[in-house]
């Protein structure tokens, strides 16, 4: 018996060490370099300069206005996904995750046709006004960021603020009700602050990836406007600024897992509420007020706009080129072009390195999962520290971590194709142990003492009962992590030399060349993807991968 | 305090389900139940009544005031629902505070109610608490405050007791018609359960389908069931058949368990009518000779005071209840499973529908 439980805590420890080596190691390493600086300035140095408070300031500015704005567009998403009741609504939930496994640099390609210079808006505003020059573009600079930013994360802020509100019992807001509260008392005093614990934390979430977010700054943001991993990345690329670029990373780092323990604390709290008595009640759309109405329309319409617009937006991005002004097949027959100008190598190394990290996100996922779950205290600390710890560390400095800590020492920088695959592990194995979790705790204990009542050893009721009962979580927990890989920008670029561009990788440096098309059909290609990766979780789940979040 | 009516109330639901038409009124500072099965309607008329939904046809006169188009915040009525729903973020004092305050009522008269309440109820020592400090009875006491804070004229009470264990329950209705009583506040109840329906009640309004069956005080339901399914749902009822004959002095009868009972009521000889008998109006008498008016006793239950017995007639089980310990002896020892039965002295035979 305890040489049966010595051999468990052998297996569960072993993702933990390999994330030991492969996350925590090269993060430290990233620390340290920046304490103690090898090349460049070094940390008092980085922090005291102007361009770096600079950096700083405008980190946090830009993330504190898209989450303010992503808060205001979110919040009222939220009210009325709990309250109005419509055909559909099951639908328009399950879309609402969509934006989420979106790649970034999808997304930047979307914003462009929908809102950039001789995009669809601008277009149409051109054709108007008889212009021949451009005259509309929000799309690029700072209100493009802050934008694109809502739009990644109004819909998390929907999510999680209309799952509190459902989880109000409604019979609550009838006391208020009865007791005289009119609608804008009972906001105030009953349903705010029931959701203000889910409001913070959606806000905290959202503040996070805005100040951690890579591509979207990149692409859409151009030279100007300089975040924390802008000019990390800027460092990189130059010559003798190491120092420079960990001193960046362990600023960030500070800032960055602060905010994921505030988050981690605050969604706890939401987690442990009861779910309600009673069914709540929705209100159809023919009981409100004519200027409700008129509001809620709005609303739907702007959504359709900011959300939905860039969207669809991609669809014309692959065969509008805004140079030429004419529709083409030119850039998917670029996808099937062989070669270094050629669209299929890119395709062939992201499905191939995202192949690879979902199957090594699997593997460490399951025992993960389980180590979390595990009676052994140290173990299941540990083991949550590591599945949240990729949410703290932006992805710029894991993958600078990997080659300075890994790749250069092993040599492996000359063709570093397995880092970039470990790096798109690291940042699926949150999804695929977090999904296995939460089919683990949907076993029924019973059947588990079922199957040892009736003689089965620990291996085979892991075998027969326990991982057959698992399949559709793992799927999921696959399905998110390969999703993640095959979009994941960052990492990659920094990682990868040329032969290992990635289809992600692919459009932003078409991008910066203006191949449009090609970089339209790419982001098409990757759209495909992914909506496919998100029907398939949405099946196997039935519906409940908000939960994964 | 306020006297109620139900004018014709119906509401039809997209599922097919009907609720009314419903007649009834409710007499200034009474204590009436809906009694009924779970899904017969009774919840969704009181939500009705607080105007939570919307009745198709029908009106609801407040002392002659119609309230159908008037929101629910505006009909001045206190309520406790099932869950008691207690404002979570509040102290026990916010959440009795809160009705008059939305009321703005001034400081000083808010703090007298409360604490007026709070004595009523004995929760002086809990008012600030916060609600997750509180145990479930209290928040029943609390809930209660919290209906009557701003002095409604009619307290609506949605199965309140329904979460509690069976003593707390028992206590908390003696207190809540003690209460009822002090304040005079006109108040409609919602239970399943009979036992809680008739200890609280004034009169009971018995609710299946949607439709109210039957209205009258417990006695009254009990005694003389208008029908089959209240007979049966309040276990007053042994519910037989009978076909109306004629004595010779020319007064109309029925054999009932093989004796003769005179009957009263609108029938004609011939006619089949149906009749409840209770348990306790029944005698049985130890017989041994097995004719056609002669049971089996299949079984025996002691109960509080009294034993249950039930005897097979003619393929029917017959429910008799008894005090008598030496017959229950007597029929314990074997081979005294054959009796007849007679009745209690003018016993008049209740016709059901």
């Amino acid at each position: 018996m305890v040489k049966q439980d010595y051999r468990t805590c052998i297996v569960l420890t072993l993702p933990i060490i390999l994330l030991l080596v492969f996350l925590v190691y090269p993060v430290m390493s990233v620390i340290i370099s920046g304490l103690v600086s090898a090349s460049g300035s070094s940390f008092v140095d980085t922090i005291s300069s102007d361009e770096t408070q600079f950096t700083i300031s405008f980190t946090v500015i830009q993330a504190s206005l898209s989450t303010i704005l992503a808060v205001l567009v979110g919040v009222p998403g939220a009210m009325l996904l709990a309250r109005l009741k419509f055909r559909g609504k099951s639908l328009i939930r399950a879309l609402i995750i969509v934006p989420f496994v979106l790649p970034p640099i999808v997304v930047v390609i979307g914003f462009l046709q929908m809102f950039g210079s001789y995009g669809i808006i601008d277009t149409a505003l051109m054709s108007i006004t008889q212009s021949t020059t451009s005259i509309f573009n929000l799309a690029e600079g700072f209100t493009g960021i802050i934008l694109a930013h809502t739009f990644y994360n109004a819909p998390l802020v929907m999510l999680l603020v209309s799952a509190a509100m459902e989880r109000l019992n409604p019979e609550i807001e009838e006391s208020a009700e009865i007791l005289g509260a009119d609608s804008f008392s009972r906001f105030r005093r009953i349903t705010l602050p029931h959701i203000l614990p889910a409001l913070l934390a959606s806000a905290i979430l959202t503040f996070l990836f805005c100040f951690m977010s890579f591509p979207i700054v990149l692409a859409l943001g151009g030279s100007t406007y300089n975040t924390i991993e802008i000019q990390m990345w800027n460092a990189f690329r130059t010559p003798d600024r190491g120092g420079e670029v960990s001193s960046l990373a362990l600023i960030q780092i500070v800032i960055t897992i602060s905010l994921a323990i505030t988050y981690i604390k605050l969604s706890r709290g939401t987690d442990n509420q009861s779910g309600p008595t009673t069914t709540i009640h929705t209100v159809s759309i023919s009981k409100y007020k004519k200027w409700e109405k008129v509001a809620i329309l709005t609303y739907l319409f702007s959504i359709l706009i900011l959300v939905g617009g860039p969207i669809a937006a991609i669809f014309r991005a692959a065969f509008f080129d805004p140079v030429t002004q004419r529709y083409s097949l030119d850039g998917f027959s670029y996808l099937i072009t062989l070669g270094s100008e050629g669209g299929i190598q890119p395709l062939i190394n992201s499905l191939f390195y995202g192949g690879m990290a979902t199957l090594l996100a699997v593997t460490i996922g399951i025992p993960l999962a389980y180590s979390h779950r595990s009676k052994a205290r140290g173990l299941s600390t540990l083991s949550s520290v590591m599945i949240l710890l990729p949410l703290g560390i932006s992805s710029i400095t894991v993958a600078y971590g990997l080659l300075i800590a890994i790749a250069v020492p092993t040599g492996l920088n000359i063709n570093p194709w397995p880092i970039i695959v470990i790096a798109q592990t690291i940042f699926g194995v949150p999804f695929t142990a977090r999904a296995i979790e939460i089919g683990l705790k949907n076993i029924d204990p019973n059947i588990l003492d079922q199957a040892d009542s009736l003689g089965s050893s620990r291996l085979q009721r892991l075998l027969y009962v326990e991982l057959p009962l698992l399949i559709p979580s793992i799927l999921v927990g696959a399905v998110f992590a390969f999703a993640m890989a095959i979009g994941e920008m960052s990492a990659t670029l920094f990682i990868a030399l040329p032969q290992n561009y990635t289809l992600a990788v692919a459009i932003y440096d078409n991008l910066g060349v203006r191949r449009f098309v090609e970089a339209g059909a790419s982001a098409l290609i990757l759209v495909v993807i992914c909506v496919v990766a998100f029907l398939a979780m949405e099946k196997l789940s039935e519906g409940s991968i908000g939960g994964t979040l | 305090m306020v006297e109620i009516h139900l004018i014709g109330l119906v509401r039809e639901f997209s599922d097919g389900t009907k609720i009314g038409p419903i007649e009834l009124n409710i007499r200034d500072g009474e204590l009436l139940t809906f009694l009924g099965p779970s899904g017969s309607g009774k919840t969704t008329t009181l939500r009705m009544i607080a105007g939570f939904i919307e009745a198709d046809e029908g009106s609801l006169l407040f002392d002659r005031q119609d309230m159908i188009n008037i929101p629910p915040r505006e009909r001045n009525i206190g309520m406790v629902f099932q869950s008691v729903a207690l404002f979570p973020n509040m102290t026990v004092y916010q959440n009795i505070a809160f009705g008059p305050e939305m009321a703005k009522w001034s400081h000083e008269k808010t703090v007298g109610r409360v604490e007026e309440l709070a004595d009523l109820l004995g929760i002086r020592n809990l008012l600030f608490r916060k609600i997750s400090e509180i145990s479930g009875g209290e928040a029943q006491r609390v809930g209660l405050a919290r209906a009557l804070a701003k002095e409604p004229a009619l307290l609506l009470l949605d199965e309140p007791l329904s979460a509690l264990d069976p003593q707390l329950r028992e206590r908390l209705q003696t207190e809540i018609r003690r209460i009822q009583k002090k304040v005079k506040i006109t108040t409609i109840y919602v239970t399943h359960s009979q036992d809680e329906a008739f200890a609280i009640s004034d009169r009971v309004a018995i609710i299946n389908d949607g439709k109210i069956i039957q209205v009258g005080t417990p006695e009254e339901l009990y005694d003389r069931p208008a029908n089959e399914f209240v007979a049966r749902f309040l276990g007053s009822g042994n519910v037989l058949h009978g076909t109306v004959k004629q004595t010779e002095g020319r007064e109309l009868c029925v054999d009932v368990l093989g004796v003769r009972l005179p009957l009263k009521g609108i029938c004609e000889v011939g006619d089949e009518v149906k009749f409840s008998i209770k348990p306790e109006d029944i005698r049985i008498v130890i017989d041994t000779h097995d004719t056609s008016a002669t049971g089996t006793v299949t079984s025996i239950l002691p109960q509080v005071g009294s034993f249950k017995i039930t005897v097979d007639f003619q393929d029917t089980p017959i429910i008799v209840l008894t005090y008598d310990e030496d017959l229950v002896s007597k029929l314990r020892q074997n081979g005294n499973k054959r009796v007849s039965f007679s009745f209690r002295h003018n016993l008049a035979v209740n016709l059901i529908d």
